[in-house]
């Protein structure tokens, strides 16, 4: 009852004469602008005339949040200012009002447009981009020749423009740089993307993730057109087509680069919510998708010849008994074309299927244990290929079991998954089955103990076997075991907050193909900020051995970055970070070592301005010295560039 | 294309020649022995590959040859199925390989040579062999010099693998490298924190053996030179797919920065895996101040009566008590906490001299049943996010 005197005081306060008319109701005030703005007041009129009983059982909402109490009165009108200014665009307010019984009762409700104008809902431009040109002032480089001047810059945009039931969207970026270098293009156009949306229909040009996770593919962001249609807000059904080319790429050729690569694809999606206002909550997805594929699509080595090939997917999930229990299942089919023309070789149509379960459940009192209970089997048959993997190691059937406990701050987790391959039994193919095993525990230390934040253990072992080799296989199949044990330390002193990472493992070939091999590895870093001085420095080392031959690698690397900024009223930076890199391998006899140290100043002249732009700067020193103790051979290399730079 | 077609038949041409000449000398010499070896030594059994070949010949010679040094060569490849004791052609490529020998005086003398190349072979060959029926592939090569018309002949047989768990070989066939939010190229503020990500899908089992580097504004200004950043020496096994996350990126001085994954072990060839990044002058928004929760524990019940609390942040005008349900969508994984970036399903609005508060009914109601995460945040008089905590988890 205190909390509730306390809750609604401030209404007691401003309604202190109770007065016995009813019947009148809330009532939104007009803004004063004419529209409402992002930080705007907002105002509703109380009538005079209700109880006080009925006043202290009142709260309101914006959005979700319950703003009861940073109302304020004026007049005979409450006032809530915003805290944060609110995004353009439909806001829910409502009233509503605690029954004594305990529910609640909606009192009012309205929308709230917020308008950047009159005109338009929303309009904003974000323009921000950078020319500069560097120029070597001194050089020592042993081994390219680079160029005395060059020129880069940025430009970054971002808009938008909305009223009514339409909106449109534009973001993107250039990033120049002249000379380009040998790899890389003189203006490179990074992501973007072009989006116009009118009531429940919307289409996209740019960069986009046109298909979900499945089977099938990926959510890669692919370059190409789509467009979209449905009921956004409430999640009932949703459908859309896109076309697009099937890599990712980076800059562009002609125009917006659309039509830069050969790899096509084009397909369409639906989702579907039956049951969104049940408690049951079911989803059904379908994907369609026919694609081509001249240069071998995303892997490493294109082929030469065209692929072409088209699959689909439907998906279904549902939570069941108060969402404790997940069911979800998927079956996708494909086909494809390894040359396009079924010349050499012909189309082959496949299927893979997978079924998964979780339960999860909190069993105690104050601080309750939970814990997850986790299954999934499926099957890919011989000849499934799919976008999200093209080289898909296919015909595999496999089962995974994941169980996992949490208390308070302890966690611990621990898995199994199994794969056996040839399920399909092909008699001249052999069988191999590979099992994983892993066990993690966690443990988090809120501020009661002066270094450690968390620790974590995690061990982990894979075994790879043959279940069944064909007489007259000749061919070595893996049967090999993989230990490994890790520990990870959350640390937190001298108000700076760092991790150490310490790993050791081991692996056996039981086929004595490959050399056992024992591992070991350390890795740390910290970061701390001393008023203008951050330091983040970072080290690691790590071993391994050649349990057949004693031979060993072994790399070292530290990195210690220092940089001052804020100097001179903000406007001197100055950086220095010293780099250690060292590798030996007593396999490999050419034992390297790199140090390096890169410094820079800048100044900035003239600070960017809403009206003007900014000028700034940069002399940067870099000197790098590669150590070759075998060949007994020095390589060393250095360079002082003077850079200004227009920021706008 | 034409230029190739005629470099083609001017190499075929030439080792016609070279054993032509061959015709007219004595047979002093041979090729004794030959073989092969393939890196890898599978071929997966519905995808094209890229092999690295080795050929290794043993050479003898009893006395001097009439022509000296000697060439050494093979004039086509063929790619077929291996029968009993050879390869059934189901490809020949006119594509010679040679190398020169020279013969001391003091004969007899023998030596031994290594040649390299590298082949592709096309998912269509290598479905179409699974088609014939076959459970592998070979590649053959005949070599003969200009001493000898004998040839020795060298095979490499590669077998197919059904899944990759099983193959003792261990290649890469697949390396994707993106940003974190799946870019491949992005301009960012200074300050942001990035990341790049590799996906590497493989098939056998070995040792990976990477680098991410990154080439900062010191050097791109000129000549990119790349400085290690984190080493990566991972041991995988049973093929399929691995995820290699990079270090943060530095963002600390304005410019063009290039990142790259350069893979020394096993070998992928060429390869064009560079990200591009460029930092802008403009400061990213300082990210906010860890805000200390006080109570409830992580992992509370939580039955409605709770306080919750947190440490003041000196300045803030209001705190924003922030809900979030766990397990929202239909995957089943629910062990790590919303990022950041998570709107909130339900909160509750306070004035800056609260640093503690009750669940409303309101906001009760709105969220529901089950596990979820709650977190404060603070905000000063321009509305700006001064502190905020991380997500901590309580049950319902």
């Amino acid at each position: 009852m205190r909390h509730l005197i306390q809750r609604f005081a401030l209404l007691l306060l401003l309604y202190p004469v109770v007065l016995p008319a009813f019947g009148a109701e809330l009532e939104l005030l007009p803004p004063e602008e004419g529209f409402q703005a992002p930080q705007g007041v907002i105002r509703v009129q109380v009538p005079a005339d209700w109880p006080v009983e009925r006043l202290q059982r009142l709260a309101m909402e914006l959005d979700g949040t319950d703003i009861t109490r940073m109302l304020r009165r004026e007049g005979d009108v409450v006032v809530y200012r915003p805290v944060t200014p609110l995004a353009f665009g439909e806001h829910e307010l409502r009233v509503v009002e605690y029954l004594p019984e305990g529910d609640l009762e909606e009192v009012a409700a309205w929308t709230i447009e917020v308008r950047a104008s009159r005109a338009f809902r929303e309009r904003s431009t974000r323009l921000s981009g950078t020319l500069v040109v560097a120029r070597k002032l001194a050089q020592h480089e042993s081994r390219s020749w680079s160029p005395m001047v060059t020129a880069e810059g940025s430009l970054k945009l971002g808009a938008s423009v909305a009223d009514a039931e339409w909106r449109a969207t534009a973001n993107g970026g250039l990033i120049y740089r002249n000379p380009a270098g040998d790899s890389a293009r003189a203006l490179d156009l990074t992501d973007f993307l072009l989006r116009l949306e009118r009531g429940a229909l919307g289409v996209s040009v740019g960069h986009f993730s046109p298909l979900q996770g499945s089977l099938i593919s990926g959510a890669a962001k692919y370059r190409g057109v789509g467009m979209d249609f449905g009921e956004i807000d409430q999640r009932r059904l949703r459908l859309g087509l896109f076309a697009t080319r099937a890599d990712s790429i980076s800059g562009f050729e002609q125009g917006l680069g659309i039509g830069d690569s050969r790899n096509r694809m084009a397909g369409g999606r639906f989702t579907f919510f039956p049951l969104a206002d049940s408690p049951q909550r079911l989803v059904l997805q379908g994907i369609f998708f026919t694609g081509e594929s001249p240069t071998g699509g995303d892997a490493v080595f294109g082929g030469e010849h065209s692929q072409t090939g088209r699959g689909w997917s439907l998906k279904a999930g549902s939570k069941l008994l108060d969402g404790k229990l997940t069911l979800s299942g998927e079956f996708a089919r494909t086909r494809w074309d390894a040359d396009g023309s079924a010349a050499l070789a012909r189309p082959e149509s496949d299927s893979a299927w997978v079924v998964g379960a979780s339960f999860k459940d909190a069993t105690g009192g104050k601080q309750p244990l939970e814990w997850a209970l986790e299954l999934r089997h499926g099957e890919v048959g011989p000849a499934f290929k799919s976008l999200m993997a093209p080289e898909n190691q296919s015909d595999q059937r496999a089962t995974s079991v994941g169980l996992a406990f949490r208390r308070g701050p302890w966690q611990w987790g621990a898995s199994w998954l199994h794969v056996r391959n040839n399920v399909d039994d092909a008699p001249d193919l052999p069988t191999s089955q590979l099992d994983q095993y892993a066990f993690g525990v966690n443990r988090r230390f809120d501020k009661k103990l002066p270094v450690l934040t968390s620790v974590g253990l995690n061990l982990a072992r894979s075994r790879g076997k043959p279940v069944s080799i064909p007489a007259g296989y000749v061919d070595p199949v893996a049967d090999d075991r993989t230990d490994a044990l890790s520990l990870d330390f959350g640390l937190a002193f001298w108000k700076g907050t760092g991790r150490l990472k310490l790993g050791v493992s081991r692996y056996d070939d039981f086929n004595n193909l490959e050399p056992d091999t024992r591992s070991r590895s350390i890795g740390a870093d910290w970061s701390r900020s001393f008023g203008k001085l951050k330091v983040s420095p970072d080290v690691s080392w790590g071993l391994t051995e050649d349990r057949n031959s004693s031979n060993e690698t072994e790399t070292f690397n530290l990195r210690l970055p220092l940089t001052l900024s804020g100097l001179k009223d903000g406007r001197v930076t100055v950086s220095l970070t010293p780099v250690l890199n060292r590798s030996r391998s007593d396999a490999d006899p050419s034992e390297k070592e790199t140090r390096s140290l890169d410094a820079w100043v800048n100044w900035i002249w003239m600070k960017k301005a809403q009206a003007r732009p900014g000028v700034d700067f940069t002399l940067t020193g870099s000197y790098q010295v590669d150590e070759d103790k075998i060949a007994d051979s020095d390589t060393e290399d250095w360079s002082v560039l003077g850079a200004v730079r227009v920021n706008f | 294309m034409s230029n190739e077609r005629t470099m083609k038949r001017r190499s075929w041409i030439a080792v016609l020649a070279l054993l032509a000449g061959g015709l007219g000398g004595v047979a002093q010499a041979d090729v004794t022995a030959a073989s092969g070896s393939s890196v890898p030594g599978s071929v997966p059994l519905n995808r094209g590959v890229t092999l690295s070949l080795r050929w290794n010949l043993s050479l003898s010679y009893i006395t001097q040859p009439n022509s000296n040094p000697v060439t050494v060569g093979s004039a086509s490849l063929v790619v077929g199925v291996p029968t009993g004791n050879g390869c059934a052609p189901l490809e020949t490529r006119n594509v010679s390989l040679t190398t020169q020998v020279n013969v001391p005086n003091n004969t007899p003398y023998n030596t031994s040579v290594t040649l390299s190349e590298t082949v592709s072979l096309s998912t269509a060959l290598v479905v179409s062999a699974r088609q014939q029926g076959a459970n592998a592939l070979c590649v053959e090569r005949q070599f003969v010099d200009t001493v000898s018309l004998v040839p020795a002949t060298a095979l490499v047989r590669l077998p197919l693998q059904s899944g990759g768990i099983g193959s003792t070989s261990f290649s890469l066939n697949y390396i994707r490298v993106r940003f974190d939010d799946g870019a491949l190229s992005r301009i960012v503020d200074r300050g942001t924190g990035i990341r790049a990500r590799a996906r590497v899908r493989y098939q056998g089992r070995g040792l990976l053996r990477a680098t991410w580097e990154v080439a900062d504004p010191t050097s791109t200004l000129g000549e990119p030179r790349y400085r290690p950043l984190q080493s990566l020496h991972r041991r995988l096994g049973g093929g399929g797919e691995t995820v290699l996350d990079s270090p943060s990126l530095p963002t600390s001085m304005p410019g063009l920065y290039l990142v790259r994954l350069r893979v020394t072990e096993p070998a992928i060839g060429e390869h064009n895996l560079v990200l591009r990044y460029y930092v802008q002058q403009q400061e990213a928004e300082p990210a906010p101040e860890p805000l200390t929760l006080l109570a409830p524990q992580p992992g509370t019940r939580i039955a409605g009566q709770e306080s919750f609390r947190w440490e003041r942040v000196p300045g803030a005008v209001a705190y924003r008590l922030e809900f979030r349900p766990a397990n929202r969508g239909f995957e089943p994984a629910d062990g790590s906490p919303p990022p950041d970036d998570a709107p909130p399903s339900a909160s509750l609005l306070l004035p800056g001299d609260r640093a503690q508060a009750e669940l409303t009914r309101l906001v009760a109601e709105r969220l529901g049943e089950g596990p979820g995460y709650w977190r404060v945040a603070a905000y000063d008089a321009n509305g700006g996010l001064m502190a905020r905590s991380p997500w901590r988890r309580f049950l319902r």
